[in-house]
């Protein structure tokens, strides 16, 4: 069945041929449109003492993107509910909070809650609440009051009020006449509902009016909050409440300033490789059947099954070390390095690593391989994107021109039949000739050439030159009218060349940061931060901070106004 | 009862029944036309279940492959009566002092032990019991008391019994209503929790409504949409399910509680209305009963009205031997053509007889949404019990509305084998039972399975009956 997919896939994509491609070339937009802030980096002194009026979206009307309710993804939930009980959060069972829903690659944050997620907080916060009542230890109802009260303030991102306190205590009586009813029975149900407190699971962010009746400045807690959120999945800390009630985030250049320390730190580390993670898709990765030991497909893939774990740490390593150091999006589809365990680097062929500051995995040289590539060449992603070899191509060309080309293809229908495998030809030769008929031809023109710079490498990311008996062609380009080049390492200087990747990696950041699509109305932001990407040359932190800094993230547009 | 099992038993999650019979049945009037079941005439014996035909596969054409096959470690095949131990493990069984044992679990093991994996992956505590089992035993006399650890697969026992199994077998309803509901009913918990989720609740809503108050107004149907999830929350909380054990009475006494004529009846219902409990209890996830053995007396058939007209107490209703008198070329019996129709009308009877009782005693009888997620299986080791043949076994699945992996409201037929005659061969047997065992793995959510039983035999799932 899933060959047939596979393969239905393969011809079908010609369906769409038209919508295929269209931009797929196109400039990105220029550095016109407004100043979202982040680029100018002096005055930082003088940023608390500026008139706020001053700082208004100058293209207000346009400028910022709709913003629903903010209702705080899994990983943030994680986040601050470990942040409130760091002592017993390795036994809260935090797979019970509902994911949100995805748009594109990305969780989505603003999505209205359904029925059955109010009843999946609820079965979370019923599973956790004895596990965090345990560990508190209460034996007198002042102790059990400042367990609610503490708890509540990080759980909330701010100081609960009395009426709120006062409402949560109410919930250590017993509710009617039931035996046994104790103190930490009251707790337990104080907690359950403190778990799945509305005061936790949305930012509630009002604002302040602007000339706009449907446009809020954030108010500065509520940018704090939104900001620690993001980049630590916590409360804010002290440091950034303190910066906020004196004035340093009334600016894109103090909100600059806040997210740069912020996102220096390790506790970034999580929003960073949540980035990543969603950006290649790699939730999904390990579940391919020659990932899993025992089937027969792994047995066709030697040693790759007991890699997994360390595949996963290189790519989280990986990505991690190069956000606390160069950020630089060229160096991540370029790099001639990594960072792999013994096992990991046996298996790529390379000497084993030596340690460094920049990760606990020791480092790796890939300069002597012969087309390994930054993060292109993981086994993660490589893994990931290869269903059945006999057309990887298809998978792989897809991955490059949708996730990090921003680029959309036609869905694949189910109905097609699955044609021959040809003897006698090579895999690619072989893969030509399926999508070879005019109805194929339209998006396999473009899809083949990105795909076939993959044909070094099979399902588990193991290199061939030669492949099946033939000797293996990696030859393609990613862009018609660009130049010819060669493997996953033509692949990544193509990538970090490319004004459509750049920009695409600049709409991606900006997605997973705002927790939802950009639209017409967010293109000032996402170009503001483009260009500061760009100056930076092309170093990602520049970017998160553009993003963090621009009118989008520091103003609400509401929903329907 | 665990809180966390009551609310579970809540909460859509997959379970699975294994409903077995020995001795095949009469396939005259079992086997249906392959395709769409609402097209064709329905087979008598598949009749009692007319009211689910949406939520019905009859496979006809899967053969018991242990009981027909050499394994992987050159093991012939031990087949007739002596597969019903390969049927659900996928194995060829082999004499161990002088026991027939099946060489690897039968698949209701392998989900139990899954689901909980599963479960406790995602937090929630396992099920009390992982597998329900009951009834396999042949009898108290003659094999080893399925209770007591070491027991092993028997020439009469359809799941794997042995000291690694997770939970012991109950030769009938009294026994396994004695272990699992020893502590009582559940009443006060359920009333309690009852109480404690109206008490949160009522807080939730007054935050919420805090929250709300607080927001621009644009904002607020995000909040609605929260309170109407809150108010769905209450008006369940009427419909916890209620754990009280089955009403069983007290068991007669002076009879094998397994199978005895008079009290079929009482057997039969009690059992699958305690598993019906259980599995909306969530007291477990993986029931298994095997309604009856080769042996033993149909004499069921005389204490119901709607097919005592049709035998008297002077019939000779030894289940065993009717199966034999049923084909032409029978094996130990010289059957005129009049014994033969006699017997095939009893074998018809008993599994109508018991299609009822599946009905009405247990699908009809589940909450909905224990039911929409749902799998039964029910099965013989054999096609005609008079042929002994292990091809073409009588296969019959029930899928739940929510579960969506198989193609439902149909019949699939493979093989050119005849089942009304064993002696003639055929190149093409049909489907291995091992594929619908990996199958059934994964129409539970268990994906990782690839394989269950002999390595050496077909496997991967049956992909021609996925939905």
């Amino acid at each position: 069945m899933k060959r047939s997919r596979a393969i239905g896939w393969v011809c079908a994509l010609s369906i769409g041929f038209v919508g295929c491609y269209a931009g797929i070339d196109a400039e990105p937009p220029g550095a016109s449109g407004a100043d979202g802030g982040g680029e100018d980096d002096g005055g930082a002194d003088d940023d608390a003492d500026r008139d706020r009026d001053d700082d208004e979206p100058e293209a207000c009307e346009g400028c910022v993107g709709a913003s629903p309710l903010h209702r705080l993804l899994r990983a943030e939930m994680v986040g601050v509910v470990s942040q409130a009980f760091p002592a017993v959060a390795e036994h809260i069972p935090f797979e019970l909070i509902p994911a949100n829903a995805t748009i594109g690659l990305f969780e989505a944050n603003h999505l209205a809650i359904t029925d059955d997620g109010v009843a999946q907080y609820g079965r979370f916060a019923e599973a956790a609440a004895p596990v965090v009542v345990a560990e508190a230890g209460c034996e007198d109802e002042d102790c059990a009051a400042t367990f609610v009260r503490e708890a509540a303030s990080t759980l909330f991102r701010r100081e609960p009020t009395e009426a709120e306190v006062q409402a949560l205590l109410g919930l250590l009586e017993a509710p009617e006449d039931i035996p046994d009813w104790s103190l930490a029975s009251g707790m337990r149900q104080a907690t359950t509902a403190l778990l799945q407190a509305p005061q936790l699971l949305y930012e509630v962010e009002v604002g302040e009016p602007t000339d706009d009746p449907a446009l809020r400045r954030l108010r500065p807690d509520e940018l704090a909050r939104r900001l620690s959120l993001l980049l630590w999945r916590q409360a804010p800390p002290q440091a950034l409440v303190d910066a906020a009630n004196a004035g340093k985030l009334d600016t894109a250049e103090g909100v600059a300033e806040q997210a740069q320390w912020m996102l220096d730190d390790p506790r970034a580390d999580a929003m960073i490789v949540g980035f990543f993670d969603r950006l290649l898709q790699l939730e999904a990765f390990g579940e391919q059947p020659r990932f899993i030991e025992g089937t027969s497909d792994a047995e066709d893939y030697p040693g790759a099954a007991a890699l997994v774990d360390s595949m996963r740490a290189e790519t989280e390593a990986f990505v991690v070390a190069l956000m606390h150091t160069t950020g630089s999006y060229r160096e991540l589809v370029t790099a001639q390095y990594s960072f792999a365990d013994d096992a990991l680097a046996e298996y790529y062929g390379v000497a084993p690593g030596v340690p460094t500051d920049d990760s606990s995995l020791p480092r790796i040289d890939l300069s002597g391989t012969a087309d390994r590539s930054g993060i292109l060449s993981h086994g993660t992603v490589v893994g990931r994107h290869t269903t059945v070899e006999d057309h990887r191509a298809a998978h792989r060309g897809r991955f490059v021109i949708e996730n990090l080309m921003c680029q959309t293809l036609p869905p694949p229908p189910d109905d097609l039949v699955i044609p021959a495998i040809p003897e006698g030809v090579s895999i690619r030769d072989a893969f030509e000739q399926m999508t070879a008929s005019p109805s194929c031809r339209g998006c396999h023109d473009l899809i083949n050439p990105v795909g076939f710079l993959y044909e070094h490498y099979d399902g588990a990311a193991r290199y061939f030159d030669e492949y099946r008996g033939f000797e293996v062609d990696a030859s393609g380009w990613i862009e018609a009218d660009g130049e010819t080049v060669n493997g996953v390492r033509g692949l990544g200087e193509a990538l970090a060349s490319s004004k459509v990747a750049q920009h695409c990696m600049a709409r991606r950041w900006f997605q997973y940061i705002v927790g939802r699509a950009d639209g017409p109305d967010d293109q000032a932001s996402v170009d503001a931060a483009f260009d500061a990407f760009v100056d930076a040359d092309l170093d990602m932190r520049t970017l998160v901070v553009a993003i963090v800094s621009s009118d989008a993230f520091r103003f609400r547009r509401l929903p329907g106004a | 009862m665990p809180r966390l099992r009551v609310e579970a038993a809540q909460t859509a999650r997959p379970q699975i029944v294994f409903l077995t019979s020995a001795q095949g049945t009469d396939m005259t009037t079992w086997r249906p036309t392959p395709g769409d079941l609402i097209a064709s005439e329905l087979p008598y014996q598949h009749e009692p279940l007319a009211a689910y035909l949406d939520n019905l596969l009859i496979l006809d054409g899967i053969y018991n492959i242990g009981g027909v096959r050499t394994d992987s470690e050159g093991t012939p095949p031990n087949g007739g009566h002596e597969a019903v131990g390969a049927t659900l493990t996928g194995t060829a069984v082999r004499v161990v002092d002088d026991v027939l044992v099946a060489n690897g679990p039968s698949v209701d093991e392998i989900i139990a032990q899954g689901l909980a994996a599963r479960a406790a992956a995602s937090g929630l505590a396992p099920a009390p019991i992982p597998a329900l089992r009951i009834g396999m035993a042949k009898s108290p006399h003659t094999d080893p008391i399925p209770d007591a650890p070491g027991s092993t697969t028997s020439v009469n026992a359809f799941h794997w019994l042995d000291q690694h199994v997770s939970a012991p077998v109950h030769w009938g309803p009294w026994y396994a209503y004695e272990a699992i509901f020893s502590e009582g009913g559940d009443a006060e918990t359920l009333a309690r929790l009852r109480a404690e989720r109206r008490s949160v609740l009522d807080a939730l809503s007054g935050e919420v409504n805090r929250v709300r108050a607080e927001l621009p107004e644009q904002d607020r149907d995000h909040l609605d949409a929260h309170l109407d999830g809150i108010r769905k929350l209450e008006q369940g909380l009427d419909n916890l399910v209620e754990c009280t054990p089955p009403e069983i009475g007290e068991s007669p006494s002076g009879f094998n509680q397994w199978t005895s004529g008079p009290y079929d009846d009482a057997i039969v219902t009690s059992t699958l209305g305690l598993m019906a409990t259980a599995l909306s209890c969530g007291m477990t996830d993986v029931a298994c009963y095997k309604i009856r053995g080769q042996e033993g007396r149909a004499r069921m058939l005389l204490h119901d009205p709607q097919y005592a007209d049709a035998y008297t107490d002077d019939d000779d209703l030894d289940y065993h031997a009717l199966a034999h008198r049923m084909p032409a070329s029978n094996m130990d019996y010289d059957a005129t053509p009049e014994e033969r129709a006699f017997s095939r009308q009893a074998y018809a009877d008993i599994w109508h007889w018991t299609g009822r009782r599946i009905k009405e005693g247990f699908l009809d009888v589940l909450p909905d949404h224990v039911r929409d997620n749902l799998i039964v299986v029910y099965l013989s080791e054999m096609s005609e019990g008079g042929t002994h043949s292990n091809y073409n076994v009588p296969l019959t699945i029930f899928q739940g509305s929510s579960v969506g992996y198989f193609q439902t409201g149909k019949a699939f037929r493979w093989g050119g084998f005849d089942v009304f005659d064993a002696a003639k061969p055929s190149d093409d047997p049909g489907e291995p039972i091992t594929k619908l065992l990996v199958s059934l793995c994964h129409a539970v959510g268990m994906h990782d399975v690839t394989s269950v039983g002999d390595a050496a035999y077909p496997q991967g799932a049956l992909q021609e009956v996925m939905a």
